[in-house]
């Protein structure tokens, strides 16, 4: 199985006023082609930012300190202007976070799918769109007819979100991310969207880069997964390695933390300790202040990266 | 007092705000005390008429021909030929040894001490003009926006017929016909101007804070209107406040002094305004008149300047959020 | 224990919406027929989808909107009939912790004056000085140590969790009988929901303050009032109710059925034996038209021509609430193949 991108020791940095937040910390991650992919970790963990990265999307004021991104032959960060105009959105394209306020609300649906086509082609034929735009719409299960000529708040949430999937296949790309695609939608839709993200990938073979910080998510969708811990890629493995042979420390509390509706009713517990303070990070390891199995060297030095499987690694001084 | 504190180190950090803040500093403490220190002298001294301010006439030097055959006529119509060498005589009607800061005007007055003079009461006229726009327009605003329905219907038909009338010609009316004897009255027409559209803002922001989260908890716990009002939603409105304190009072001190500057409501001369309105009329054609047309229009433009610079740093001094950004 | 605290009878909430100067206004009934009983010291859950109508029952509820018709009762009395001092018992009784506490909170303000000021100013307090105290106290209370610190500081200089905190740490200082939370923890991190969650358990537990914990995710729901009641609501109607384990073991209804398959489970095994959505794949319609008859009878995969004419009642079976018409009928519910 060869890998659609490689990323190696990717750092990124935000330098604000208060300090400076290193929101990915020397990544190393590699993306299986053709397999649906899971980061999962919460608010600060880096993975948006690393999926921007993949696109040469980071926002304002984030700088890339170190790192490469392969994919085939070239290092998205050095592609020259051309070059990612070609890149974005034809071979990678992505659905964001709340993507239902990413339609233009003054435009109808119709318009907002044939300006995308044509500002990515040389050559545009309108009927010849508009016949594939119906073709897409139909796989995500909406009725073409109608929502063409809607404007974006003329739709409910489940469906603005298929319609950004829809956009997001326009171009047939090799591979889409999907940040946390269904955040704010009831969970029928999000088992509906899930299962037409399936189908999809079932179908036409694309790679597909899932974050979430909604573990259940992963297990029902994904077949490989890392999990991120302020900037640092803590863990990584198939989905089922990872579930049933948690290495990582915050991985098995991840696991645990999550409500299920089918374990026993007991009082669960919590991650003790708050989160890192970002703008001072540690030499050590990122999670020692709120890990249960940690010594002195876990304050004093940060983990490398060990193989504890098939495919299975981690970043954890208990492994090495 | 920490909260003063990091105001101002804020607006230091912003080097645009801080020079905005410096020179409205300055202007203020000319209004202030200016008149107090400077002697203002307004009689006419003919002898002196459109002399050059210091720095020029230090290094140029004065102007011999500065007495000339205008002014003999015009002193003494009668004897036209004797005084030829009236030029260096002491005595009222001639030279004085002193430099003139910014120079004199056309007959022979300070500029500088006029400026002075005229600040107190520039300043005057803009800071109540904006107080009295301010208070107005909040209370118009949060009523309509708090209580709704026919209060505010019948409150913004108000607002929106002062606000379709052109201000300015209908201040140069009102000026004519209202005697206008003095700075307070002056503001409180062109506060009339100024209310409506900050009691529509108001109106509006408080509508969008009507819906917040945290309005609604006020609710929920029981809290009064009043409480909600002062205590929830001015605290939030007072970046918008002070912001629009600075632009009313900026308007309404150019609006004062074109007003002046076309001739009406002449109740002081040396209001930057009057000064403006006799540059023109007398010495427009004259090119030695450039300082004294020049002063008031620098002097407007750099407070001007000064209320654009420091208004912009406000926001991010005052509001809590932006700071740690 | 089981001594009545909040009653909803028969409420209705039609919204109007204006369709132009020459149509008539058309009604949408955002809530029907609600019959809700929140018992003193107990959890009781709500669960639906976004906008359908759980918000307006919180809104209800905590008075914040009069419901056009039905009666909102508080210990027996119907608040829209209360007197200054009976109705200002009931706003103190009943609070309000919102979904989005950094919304909820005064942006330009202190922690400090967003607890002291409220019970300052309703005189639950008699002074400044005791205020802090109380409020220091309502912060250890909220696992919120040391509460100097937090006192001091603005709610952007927070994380979520510890805001949420804060939101609870105001509603209990007012001395409340019933809190009402709106999908508390849905903006925070999984990780910290367990905490947010056993916090109102203790708090419930130690305070006797009931809750009613409003949500669609009915994992949280499950964990929070596993001793209390549910209420189910779809497109404003209430399905199914009753105690949340005997409706969470054999759910009944359809709807919850599809809703309770649909909620992904963390094991990847399970996950992937899992048997299809029981139900039909359309849309909610998006238009203001409602369906006839039973609401959800256009996704569901057991309903016929009687559903589409007839609107079910809430019909006890198998002790629990239930409107459909073929309840017991309806298969039982099991997760996997």
């Amino acid at each position: 199985m060869d890998n659609l991108f490689e990323i190696r020791d990717l750092t990124i940095d935000f330098p604000l006023r208060a300090g400076t937040v290193r929101a990915v910390n020397h990544v190393d991650l590699d993306i299986p082609r053709g397999k649906i992919t899971a980061l999962v970790g919460e608010s600060g963990s880096g993975k948006s930012t690393l999926a921007t990265a993949l696109i040469r999307l980071i926002p304002v004021p984030g700088k890339i300190v170190s790192g490469q991104i392969w994919y085939r032959d070239k290092n998205v960060l050095e592609m020259s202007n051309e070059e990612l105009n070609k890149y974005r959105w034809e071979k990678v394209s992505m659905v964001f976070q709340a993507a239902q306020n990413s339609l233009n609300p003054v435009m109808t649906i119709k318009d907002q799918f044939l300006e995308t086509i044509q500002i990515h082609s040389d050559y545009y034929d309108e009927e010849e769109s508009l016949e594939k735009v119906a073709k897409l719409l139909d796989y995500v299960h909406l009725d073409a007819g109608r929502v063409l000529k809607a404007y974006p708040h003329e739709l409910s949430g489940g469906m603005k979100q298929r319609v950004m999937i829809a956009l997001a296949l326009l171009l047939d790309p090799e591979m889409i991310i999907l940040d946390e695609p269904t955040t704010a939608l009831d969970v029928i839709t999000q088992d509906y969207i899930f299962s037409i993200l399936k189908h999809i990938h079932e179908e036409k073979g694309i790679t597909m880069l899932l974050l979430t910080h909604d573990i259940a998510v992963v297990a029902k969708v994904a077949e490989r997964m890392g999990v991120m811990y302020a900037g640092h890629l803590v863990e990584i493995g198939e989905v089922r390695d990872i579930f049933y042979n948690a290495m990582h420390p915050y991985t098995k509390q991840l696991l645990q933390a999550a409500p299920s509706l089918l374990d026993e009713l007991k009082e669960r517990n919590l991650i003790t300790g708050f989160p890192l303070n970002p703008y001072n990070p540690t030499k050590g390891c990122p999670f020692y202040p709120r890990c249960m199995d940690s010594k002195e060297i876990c304050k004093q030095q940060k983990p490398p990266i060990t193989n504890v499987g098939t495919k299975h690694k981690v970043m954890c001084h208990q492994y090495i | 007092m920490q909260n003063v504190k990091t105001f101002f180190t804020i607006i230091y950090r912003n080097k645009r705000a801080f020079s905005g803040m410096l020179i409205l500093i300055v202007f203020i403490i000319m209004a202030t005390v200016g008149p107090e220190v400077i002697h203002l002298d307004l009689t006419p001294n003919f002898e002196n008429r459109y002399r050059k301010p210091a720095i020029i006439e230090m290094i140029f030097g004065i102007e011999q021909t500065q007495v000339d055959e205008e002014i003999e006529i015009a002193r003494n119509p009668f004897i036209q030929e004797e005084q030829e060498d009236t030029v260096a005589v002491e005595g009222k009607d001639s030279y004085t040894n002193r430099f003139y800061l910014l120079g004199t005007d056309y007959i022979g007055r300070d500029i500088f001490a006029q400026i002075v003079h005229g600040s107190r009461d520039v300043l005057t006229v803009g800071f109540f003009a904006a107080i009295f726009a301010l208070l107005l327009g909040f209370i118009i605003g949060a009523l309509s926006g708090f209580v709704g329905k026919q209060v505010d219907a019948i409150l913004m038909l108000i607002v929106n017929l002062f606000l379709t009338i052109p201000s300015f010609p209908i201040m140069l009316i009102l000026s004519v016909f209202i005697p206008i004897k003095g700075p307070l009255i002056m503001a409180c027409i062109l506060a009339l101007w100024s209310w409506p559209g900050l009691a529509r803002a108001v109106r509006a922001q408080i509508l969008e804070m009507k819906e917040r989260g945290f309005i609604v908890s006020c609710r929920v716990m029981g809290l009064n209107s009043m409480y909600i009002v002062f205590h929830e939603i001015l605290p939030n409105m007072i970046p918008y406040l002070a912001i629009t304190f600075i632009t009313v009072m900026q308007s309404s001190i150019i609006a004062s002094v074109g007003i002046m500057m076309l001739g009406f409501a002449p109740y002081t001369p040396t209001n930057w305004g009057v000064m403006l309105n006799s540059a023109i009329r007398q010495g427009l054609t004259n090119p030695k008149a450039i300082y004294y047309l020049l002063s008031p229009i620098i002097c407007l433009t750099l407070f001007q300047m000064g209320c654009i610079f420091f208004a912009s740093g406000i926001d991010e001094a005052l509001n809590p959020r932006l700071r740690e950004q | 224990m089981d001594k009545l605290l909040m009653e909803l009878k028969n409420v209705e909430m039609y919204f109007f919406q204006k369709r132009g100067i020459f149509s008539p206004k058309i009604s949408i009934g955002a809530v029907m027929g609600i019959n809700m009983h929140i018992n003193e010291g107990e959890i009781t859950a709500l669960v639906g989808e976004s906008g359908g109508g759980k918000t307006t029952i919180a809104n209800i509820i905590t008075g914040l909107l009069k419901p056009t018709n039905g009666e909102v009762l508080f210990r027996g009395k119907n608040i829209y009939e209360m007197n200054r001092t009976e109705f200002k018992e009931y706003r103190h009784s009943v609070q309000l912790v919102q979904q989005d506490s950094y919304a909820a909170l005064n942006p330009v303000r202190t922690i400090e004056h967003s607890l002291v000021g409220p019970i300052l100013s309703r005189k639950i307090v008699k002074n400044r000085k005791e205020a802090i105290q109380k409020a220091k106290e309502a912060l250890l209370r909220v696992e919120l140590s040391p509460p100097e610190i937090f006192l001091e500081k603005y709610p952007h200089q927070l994380s979520g969790g510890q805001r949420q905190r804060i939101l609870l740490a105001r509603a209990i200082l007012m001395n409340p009988s019933l809190i009402v939370a709106d999908e508390p923890v849905s903006m925070i991190d999984v990780s910290l929901r367990i905490a947010i969650l056993n916090l109102m358990s203790r708090l419930n537990r130690e305070m006797n303050i009931a809750f009613l914990y409003i949500t669609h995710d009915l994992a949280t729901a499950r964990y929070i009032a596993q001793n209390g009641s549910i209420y189910v609501l779809y497109l404003g109607k209430i399905v199914e109710s009753g105690k949340t384990r005997i409706v969470l073991e054999r759910p009944v209804h359809p709807y919850l059925q599809a809703l309770l398959s649909a909620v992904p489970i963390p094991d990847p095994d399970i996950e992937a034996r899992k048997r299809k959505l029981p139900i039909k794949s359309i849309d909610i319609s998006f238009t203001t038209k409602l369906p006839t008859g039973c609401r959800f009878h256009p996704r569901c995969p057991y309903a016929d021509e009687k559903c589409s004419k007839e609107e079910p009642q809430l019909v006890p079976i198998e002790g629990r609430l239930c409107a459909c018409h073929y309840a017991e009928s309806i298969p039982e519910w099991r997760y996997l193949e």
